[in-house]
């Protein structure tokens, strides 16, 4: 199946589906921002972004907005279907790197520096947060949307909505590069410097984190499955996913996903399907279905089971799933945006079938 | 991004005040044209409109990676990780630390994190010093003294406010302290940019390819001067200075060419191996072949009487620069001047500050014996040893093994093979405060083959 490409005219930084499916939003790196109308491949809209460059974007999950933060400084919201900047909004320090609306649209999240705001949805100061100790390195959303978590150096905190103190202050001596929180909100898992994964049970209850080590280099992606049972991570070429039930993920073997020539950039699960799609820095994206495959792992030989393969002509910086999961899109260095259908999708959500295609 | 042509990076360092935002102004200016991304922490006044200058925060961290001095900016991992990403590929970047800042933990970024260490290449820290006020940093503060031990490129700025004497003693000084720094004198910061910048001090090829002299003999003395003397009475004054006393002498020469001014200078650190002849002020000097220590007592100068005999030629050592005890020299109250003089390198540090220590040794050195010395080495003193360079003789090689640290990190890889039976040896350096000029040297010669 031949996807439907799009060309930014450069390094796409960040993408985000519209909640319908229909568009998607894309951010290149040096600024300017599109609405890309999935079914064609044309720009609907095009944002100006941010002068010096746009670093997060996020589109409300009621569909009227789009969020984007940049190098100004600034967090500008965008109505989506005029491409219309409605509010532009001081991130608190030169760097906007994360904004995240709420899962049910309610909320804007937004970090600059050591700063935390919580904006409501229309762009009014909802509320400040204390300055963290370093600059923010992660955002992410709990599920049910009533918290937020954030990771900097040695830290990471997570809010309830309404309330100005963390609930949970998690604490380890490194630098926390990113936050993958599962979905039941009982794990939250954070790479750092180090090339491990620290992982957190909740509540803490003061308990120290489990260590995932032995990755060949940075782990730059964490990925949790519907169920929160398999926490998948790429670092270096190989996906290692690590089975956290029972005793897990403590002296269990891991899974290993072995088929990409280059690193790992960018993984995402299905929010209710099984299927996990990788991509990387050749350019190769592939799709998995790890649950299909042998557990309980009992010996470490890697295995090569892929669902789906695709080649682009660049490293690939971000692949977003979509609405309904029969889709991925992804964006490159080279400022591709591919839209591919995942043929075994909706097969794979029934777990019953599983199709295999070779690269 | 292209890894096989990583992205120069040079790092600025220097104290408030020094002029690092005039060099940076004049870069910007110079390279015009070029894409150079700044990363600045202190608000300079970048008088460029350069949409590549970045504000930042040092966040310095520790590594858990065993290494105990092992600290990076986790910040410029961040900023740059994002500038690498641009297609409009960078041509440099500058960083800019702010007045206090060790630069360790920057240069220790671009080693230890694989992504900083494929996508850009240290190519030199530079260090500004102001010439007027560097004076009063250079003993106590521990950042100034980093700062001039970790640099590839010492600029001693606003010449224009002090005299020859004070920069050739500042020269003096801070060669004391990193001998294999190049040093250039400016005004305004006003520099040929190919002396700073891809100046590629970090590449291993290049180990000590331009320090010719850092393992010159150092001299017992700091200070030697030439003077043309009536026969009569001279006076020699002090004042009050950082010793109560200093060793002195001088001596009749007969040629104030240059065979005469070496083998003047040969006897004078023969002279300076023995116990000096106490003398208190007030007293008589006498040309000769003695050495006297000039016994000023704590907190006080001196003056003394110094009666030539035969009129000619004389030389004068001191241990001292001269300048530490603001010494004058004169006949009949009129100042006299030396024909000649040059300062050198202290010797010894009484206040166990930076210094360098440079070995060379001909023999060649037996590789696992090397290895394990240079790793207990590091692992006892990595944290006081800043930088390290070497070219090392290992038995039984043909190539040269060249090696570079920072702290506890260390990179050394087999090289070029030696030109010709005459050229294998080692040299290596160490830069770092509280070094041990012989046990080092010790350790150094037990691991010959």
């Amino acid at each position: 199946m031949t996807p439907n490409t799009f060309q930014l005219d450069d390094p796409v930084l960040a993408l985000d589906w519209s909640p319908d499916g229909r568009r998607l939003a894309v951010a290149g790196i040096s600024g300017p921002c599109a609405v890309v109308d999935t079914t064609t491949g044309i720009a609907a809209q095009r944002l100006a972004g941010h002068p010096g460059g746009t670093l997060a974007l996020s589109w409300s999950a009621k569909g009227d907005l789009i969020a984007t933060g940049g190098q100004d400084g600034k967090v500008k919201l965008w109505v989506a279907d005029s491409g219309a900047l409605l509010r532009e909004l001081d991130g608190g320090a030169a760097w906007v790197e994360h904004v995240a609306f709420s899962p049910d649209g309610g909320h804007l999240a937004t970090t600059a520096g050591k700063r935390l705001r919580l904006w409501k949805a229309n762009g009014e100061l909802a509320f400040e947060f204390a300055a963290h100790e370093s600059t923010v390195s992660a955002l992410q959303w709990r599920a049910d949307g009533k918290g937020v978590a954030t990771a900097c150096y040695g830290k990471i905190r997570c809010f309830r909505i309404g309330e100005p103190k963390p609930y949970e202050m998690l604490d380890w001596k490194a630098s926390l590069l990113s936050l993958a929180w599962s979905p039941n909100g009982r794990y939250l898992a954070s790479s750092t410097q180090e090339n491990t994964i620290q992982f957190f049970r909740l509540p803490s209850a003061g308990r120290e984190p489990l260590q995932m080590t032995g990755y060949p280099s940075k782990v730059k992606n964490l990925a949790w499955d519907r169920t929160a049972t398999f926490l998948a991570s790429g670092g270096g070429e190989v996906i290692t996913v690590w089975n956290v039930s029972g005793q897990g993920p403590a002296g269990s073997l891991p899974l290993q996903l072995v088929g990409h020539p280059k690193n790992l950039s960018a993984l995402a699960y299905q929010r209710r399907g099984d299927l996990l799609a990788s991509g990387c820095e050749a350019g190769a994206v592939f799709v998995w279905n790890p649950s299909q495959c042998l557990w309980p792992v009992n010996d470490p030989t890697p295995t090569e089971e892929r669902v789906f393969a695709m080649r682009l002509p660049a490293a690939i910086n971000e692949l977003r799933w979509s609405p309904d999961e029969t889709a991925i899109a992804v964006g490159c260095q080279d400022g591709t945006v591919a839209i591919t259908r995942i043929a075994a999708a909706t097969g794979a959500q029934s777990g019953s079938t599983q199709v295999r295609t070779s690269t | 991004m292209n890894p096989s042509n990583p992205i120069p990076v040079t790092v600025l360092t220097g104290f408030l005040g020094s002029g690092k935002t005039t060099l940076l102004n004049r870069i910007l200016t110079e390279q015009h044209g070029k894409r150079i991304a700044v990363i600045e922490n202190e608000f300079g006044e970048i008088g460029i409109d350069n949409e590549l200058v970045i504000g930042a925060d040092e966040e310095i961290f520790e590594m858990n990676n065993g290494c105990i001095c092992c600290t990076v900016r986790g910040d410029l991992i961040r900023i740059l990780g994002n500038l690498m990403k641009r297609k409009d590929c960078l041509d440099a970047v500058l960083i800019e630390t702010t007045g206090l800042a060790d630069p360790a933990p920057v240069a220790q970024t671009f080693f230890v994190d694989e992504e900083m260490r494929a996508a850009f290449k240290l190519d030199a820290i530079v260090t500004m010093v102001d010439a007027k006020h560097v004076w009063q940093h250079l003993d106590i503060s521990s950042e100034c003294q980093e700062q001039i031990a970790f640099a590839d490129v010492t600029l001693i700025n606003k010449t224009d406010l002090v005299d020859a004497a004070t920069l050739d003693q500042l020269e003096a000084k801070i060669r004391s302290m990193n001998a294999v720094a190049k040093i250039h004198r400016t005004q305004n910061a006003a520099i040929g940019l190919d002396r700073i910048l891809n100046i590629g001090a970090f590449d291993l090829q290049n180990t000590l390819a331009n320090t010719p002299d850092f393992l010159k003999p150092e001299m017992p003395f700091e200070w030697a001067g030439v003077f043309q003397l009536e026969a009569g009475s001279h006076e020699l004054n002090f004042q009050p200075g950082p010793d109560p006393e200093m060793n002195f002498a001088a001596l009749a020469l007969d040629d104030a060419g240059d065979a005469g001014w070496e083998a003047a200078k040969k006897q004078a650190v023969a002279l300076f191996s023995e116990d000096g002849g106490e003398k208190k002020s007030g007293s008589m000097l006498v040309p000769g072949v003695k050495l006297v220590t000039l016994a000023f007592g704590e907190g006080k100068g001196g003056q003394f009487k110094l009666e030539v005999f035969h009129a000619g030629l004389h030389a004068f050592f001191t241990q001292h620069h001269p300048d530490e005890f603001k010494m004058t020299f004169t006949r009949g109250g009129k100042a006299l001047s030396p024909l000649k003089a040059e300062a050198f390198a202290a010797s010894h540090t009484h206040d166990q500050g930076v210094t360098s220590v440079g070995i060379s040794e001909k023999r060649a050195v037996d590789p696992e014996k090397f290895n394990g010395w240079l790793s207990e080495l590091l692992r006892t003193k990595g944290t006081d040893i800043y930088r390290m360079k070497g070219i090392i003789h290992l038995k039984g090689s043909p190539n040269r093994y060249v090696f570079q640290g920072v702290h506890m990190l260390f990179e050394g890889k087999p090289d070029r093979p030696w030109k010709d039976s005459s050229e294998p040896g080692n040299q290596l350096v160490f830069i770092g405060k509280n070094l041990n000029r012989s046990d080092l040297e010790q350790g150094f010669r037990a691991c010959l083959a």
